[in-house]
């Protein structure tokens, strides 16, 4: 089983937090947003925190960050847009290689909605033409997309095409006037509210407007119909505590101060 | 009715039993790494190009470090030339422009350990260790 996290940072100096996440629940391969920890200091803090040696594989991008504890040549760059999108060939001896699509997709803040629907479009075919040039699909997309599951830049055809329920991905793709599209499974709307354990979201926001959701989940893992017997529904956890300390204040909303406004997800592979 | 293949191939194809300068390469990259708890990441990056008729140009493994911690910056270590026969393996190195010989692996180790050992590349390692921040504790 290999294990991942992946957590937007807030630019927030949090390498002993993640180096206790990584302890805590022995993460093989982690994914950072909006880092800008040097690279020497998140090194040092895995190093210390769990005995074990953790890579920088190479990138071209600052912020957007994986450290890994595999040997830095079984992640290879395939296609890098810097600090949006990098997409890996994660190549394990003896597994089948997965497509690894971190993305950090441009906030609410600052574009519209359709602007980002249209921005999935585009990540989307570049994913689509990636699978093809490697001759599988088994790929998985995670990352801070700062749009809900259920946007339609997260489910349009064109777009990331992602399905609440593993019998509809289970189809593989649909075909809409006569063009065919890939799913992805996303696992994240079964995570909203309080039907686990986990907090209702994996990032708080009280909009002064009519209508507000307070708890979204941005922060997301989808992956493709060819990974859906490797990917266990409940290894999936959108994590409050670093295993030490906790990731929320006494609200249950992240403490942004002491952590990032964003809290961390995790999830599996069997592979 | 099929016509039985008639196998012409040696029952012994010949399978080396020499550990290829590749590995062992990779497997010294693998440990720079480790003793610098991922400060420094040896690379080792590879380049076969054949010519007509199966003239063969060297096989040229060359040897990097990289530094991740400073913007993955790369140092050229070494190169390493060999033929389809997996030896004698030419070794230049850097920067000096030295070229070296080993006619067999042992030779290889030998020479590999020497390099590791010069001055000149505990200087680079050293200088790039203390750029990156690295503490040893």
């Amino acid at each position: 089983m290999i294990k991942f996290l992946f957590w937007n940072l807030n630019r927030k100096p949090l390498e002993r937090r993640i180096a206790s996440l990584a302890r805590h629940h022995d993460i093989d391969v982690l994914m950072f947003a909006e880092c800008v920890i040097p690279v020497g200091h998140v090194l040092s803090a895995l190093s210390e925190a769990t005995g074990r040696v953790y890579h920088r594989p190479s990138s071209d991008s600052d912020s957007l960050a994986i450290y890994t504890r595999f040997p830095p040549d079984c992640v290879v760059a395939l296609h890098e847009k810097p600090n949006r999108l990098t997409v890996r060939r994660l190549v394990l001896p003896g597994r089948p290689e997965v497509l690894l699509a971190l993305a950090h997709l441009p906030s609410k803040r600052h574009w519209s909605p359709d602007s980002q629907g249209f921005e999935c479009v585009e990540i989307a075919r570049t994913i689509r033409e990636l699978e093809q040039a490697q001759g599988h699909s088994r790929t998985v997309l995670v990352g801070d997309l700062n749009m809900n599951p259920f946007e339609e830049g997260v489910v349009a055809d064109g777009g990331f095409h992602g399905v609440m329920a593993r019998p509809v991905a289970s189809r593989g793709s649909r075909v809409v006037q006569d063009r065919e599209y890939p799913f992805f499974y996303n696992p994240m709307w079964a995570h909203f509210g309080h039907g686990s354990d986990d907090p209702p979201g994996s990032y708080y926001y009280p909009g002064a407007e009519h209508v507000t959701y307070f708890w979204n989940i941005y922060d997301q893992v989808l992956v493709r119909p060819a990974l859906l017997a490797n990917f266990p529904d409940d290894q999936l956890r959108i994590l409050d505590s670093d295993g030490s300390v906790p990731l929320v204040a006494s609200s249950g909303q992240p403490d942004s101060s002491g952590a990032s406004d964003h809290l961390p997800i995790t999830f599996s592979l069997s592979l | 009715m099929a016509e039985s293949t008639r196998d012409l191939w040696p029952p012994d194809l010949g399978v080396s039993s020499l550990v290829p300068p590749l590995a062992i390469l990779r497997e010294q990259a693998a440990l720079l790494s480790q003793k610098t708890k991922g400060f420094l990441e040896g690379e080792v990056v590879t380049r076969a190009e054949r010519g007509p008729r199966n003239k063969a140009e060297p096989f040229l493994h060359e040897f990097r470090i990289r530094a991740p911690a400073l913007g993955d910056y790369r140092y050229e270590l070494f190169d390493v030339r060999h033929d389809f026969e997996l030896y004698p393996v030419v070794v230049r190195v850097y920067p000096a422009d030295i070229e070296l010989e080993a006619d067999c692996e042992d030779k290889f180790l030998e020479l590999l350990k020497q390099i590791f050992s010069y001055d000149s590349t505990r200087r680079v390692i050293g200088a790039l260790l203390a750029n990156s921040g690295f503490q040893e504790k």
